[in-house]
């Protein structure tokens, strides 16, 4: 039983190790225990169930390609999310190239490429008032900076800490309490008739 | 409108626990008093629940097909990656230089080979033909002692 619990938390590290070592379902058990959180703040970031879902499997691809050069001075988690961040940036510019095809992958010609429309996938149980709330929100979100939406995301939903923010953003943490504030007092504006 | 001296950019810190112990103890007595503080702390806390609220999930067979598809991403970028590696890894660029080197040797020897030939070639042809350059000039040699004895013949 004891065994089985710690099985189930083991360490970032050491599941990285065994990846490193070629372990295949090491890989598996560290993209699984991400999977959701990496998917929802690249929504967080984008605000299209679409994008986040090529976003969070492009993020994947390349941080599990970077982990030999992941030394372990951060946690794993602010790692992937500088990738997601990173990742996030190259699907606009991609977005905004010419000859950008619908789907965003690399991979675009391959087999993977995606064939389903993400939302008909989703678990959406919501009523009438929820949806519209969800609407506001998304409506509040997208007036946000870039900047604004990644660090009220990371800080609300992700709960990473102001310095960690600095770090993965690559701001000073002036910068980063700054945009929080802004960020607050903007949804909170764009929300005050339905809260 | 808040008078109470407590700014907004406190309460969010405090409500993202990102104030220090000592100071979040000072906020929490002080909005048991103020209830303009009170009521931010309230609508900051929906805020914040509200944006947590966007969160998707799928069901288990969606993130497996996810998952399957990342890793079949990531061995094909292993396998593309492998190919490359082969060129530029140290083994494989060494044994390029040295079979290099060994074709280099072998027509460095090959042309010094065909150079040794073709001078030998031309010294057999040098000497024949000097050879036969003396044995004209001997013919040449007896027909004119030849004729000079047939004239001394005449005179006689």
């Amino acid at each position: 039983m004891e065994k089985n619990r710690d099985q189930k938390h083991r360490e970032d590290s050491e599941i990285i190790k065994e990846i490193l070592r070629g372990s295949g379902p090491a890989m598996n058990e560290l993209i699984k225990k991400y999977q959701k959180r990496v998917y929802n703040t690249a929504y967080g970031m984008s605000l299209n169930y679409d994008t986040a879902w090529d976003i969070s499997q492009e993020a994947f691809v390349k941080a599990v390609r970077a982990l030999p050069s992941f030394r372990g001075d951060s946690s794993f988690w602010t790692f992937l999310c500088r990738i997601v961040i990173n990742t996030f940036y190259d699907h606009k510019r991609k977005v905004k190239s010419p000859g950008y095809a619908a789907n965003f992958s690399d991979y675009s010609d391959d087999e993977d490429k995606r064939m389903f429309e993400v939302r008909d996938v989703i678990n959406i149980e919501e009523d009438f008032e929820k949806k519209e709330l969800k609407d506001r929100l998304k409506s509040a979100l997208s007036a946000l900076t870039d900047a604004q939406r990644q660090v009220f995301i990371l800080k609300n939903n992700e709960g990473l800490k102001i310095r960690e923010i600095a770090g993965v953003l690559n701001i000073s943490e002036g910068t980063v309490k700054s945009h929080l504030n802004r960020s607050v007092e903007k949804i909170k504006n764009e929300l005050g008739g339905i809260l | 409108m808040k008078n109470c001296g407590v700014s907004s950019e406190a309460l969010a810190e405090y409500i993202f626990g990102e104030m220090e112990p000592s100071e979040a103890s000072r906020i929490a007595g002080h909005i048991k008093e103020c209830s303009a503080c009170r009521e931010e702390i309230k609508k900051l806390s929906a805020v914040s629940e509200a944006v947590k609220s966007i969160e998707v999930d799928f069901s288990g067979d969606i993130w497996d097909m996810q998952r399957a598809s990342i890793i079949r991403k990531l061995e094909k970028k292993e396998k593309q990656n492998v190919s490359i590696f082969r060129v530029f890894s140290p083994g494989f660029m060494l044994k390029t230089a040295g079979a290099a080197a060994l074709i280099f040797i072998l027509a460095a020897a090959g042309f010094k080979a065909f150079d040794y030939i073709k001078t030998v070639e031309s010294r057999q042809a040098i000497a024949g033909n000097t050879e036969m350059l003396q044995n004209l000039e001997i013919l040449e040699r007896l027909d004119f002692y030849e004729k000079i004895s047939a004239g001394k013949k005449q005179e006689s």
